[in-house]
């Protein structure tokens, strides 16, 4: 599963150091702090460029009646304050604090985005911060990838 | 393995923890996890009366890879239990056995909890197999002018993060 994993990843870099279990999602930091998130559904890099984050929000989402509980996921990948949300096969680059529940999904853009795409719609008040698609890895950057 | 959290409803002066993950939290004239239909709280002739508290927090049963940080819990903005019920709310540490409230003081209307604005229960980090965060301590208000019989249903959110 870990040779899958490097394999995986776009951006080459240094030595795994920690490699969490998130479901259907996996986490791995590397030594020199890229981190990555795997899935079936996406692949999410973001390079030690800045201030970064990547974790996995829950929500569970209960009707106090019936009881009935539904668990909702999604990624969130920030670098310097600029968040990109994954969430049920949509992605958002966004600088706000996003909850799962809170209309999120209406305004999100639909997974895959086209290769060689970069994302900062919404964003001119971080242009460094870019968003790329690259061999259906999506990459949160600062520098320049070429 | 990504961690398993369970919102529970915790009664009795011990505080046992009753998971309500899949469960029903029903507010009632006593303190009792119970779903059943008895100890219902009784519409007044006038002014009104509250429910025995319920007293929710989460509880880590898997733990995660790293560490849950940032509890919060919300609901979904729209009061849809009718008119003349009212949910209050507020975010307790230490636990106390459920009580039945005189008054609304020092509770915030629950609704007012929502995904842009939600109650915190705790930063964290949280990384043990425990209950973790604040209680979020819910009580129903009825009033003279509510109709009798269950209320509609309502949603309620935990929402944490996790690395």
């Amino acid at each position: 599963m870990l040779g899958w994993l490097l394999n995986a990843r776009k951006v080459d870099t240094g030595l795994v150091s920690h490699v969490a279990d998130w479901g259907e999602w996996r986490r791995v930091t590397e030594a020199d702090g890229t981190l990555h998130a795997f899935s079936r559904a996406a692949n999410v890099t973001v390079m030690p460029d800045g201030r970064t984050r990547l974790f996995i929000r829950t929500a569970i989402v209960k009707n106090m009646q019936t009881g009935r509980t539904r668990t909702r996921r999604m990624v969130v990948a920030e670098l310097d304050g600029v968040r990109l949300y994954v969430l049920e096969g949509k992605l958002l680059l966004s600088t706000a604090d996003h909850r799962i529940t809170d209309g999120i999904g209406a305004i999100m853009t639909p997974l895959p985005p086209r290769d060689g795409n970069v994302y900062t719609h919404g964003l001119k008040e971080c242009p460094l911060v870019k968003l790329t698609m690259t061999d259906g890895k999506l990459i949160l950057h600062k520098r320049d990838l070429a | 393995m990504v961690a398993t959290v369970q919102l529970g409803e915790k009664n009795t002066a011990g505080g046992t923890f009753t998971d309500k993950t899949s469960g029903t939290i029903k507010f009632r004239d006593n303190d009792s996890a119970s779903t059943d239909n008895a100890n219902p709280i009784v519409i007044p002739a006038s002014s009104s009366v509250f429910s025995y508290e319920k007293w929710l927090r989460g509880k880590i049963t898997v733990a995660p890879s790293v560490e849950i940080t940032n509890v919060e819990f919300y609901m979904d903005g729209a009061n849809g239990f009718g008119t003349g019920v009212s949910l209050w709310a507020k975010a307790v540490t230490s636990f106390l056995t459920p009580a039945k409230p005189s008054s609304s003081t020092g509770f915030t209307n629950a609704f007012t909890y929502t995904s842009g604005s939600p109650l915190t229960l705790g930063a964290g980090p949280y990384s043990s197999t425990a209950e973790i965060a604040d209680h979020a301590v819910l009580a129903m208000e009825v009033a003279s002018t509510a109709t009798q019989g269950l209320t509609p249903s309502e949603t309620a959110t935990l929402e944490y993060d996790e690395i």
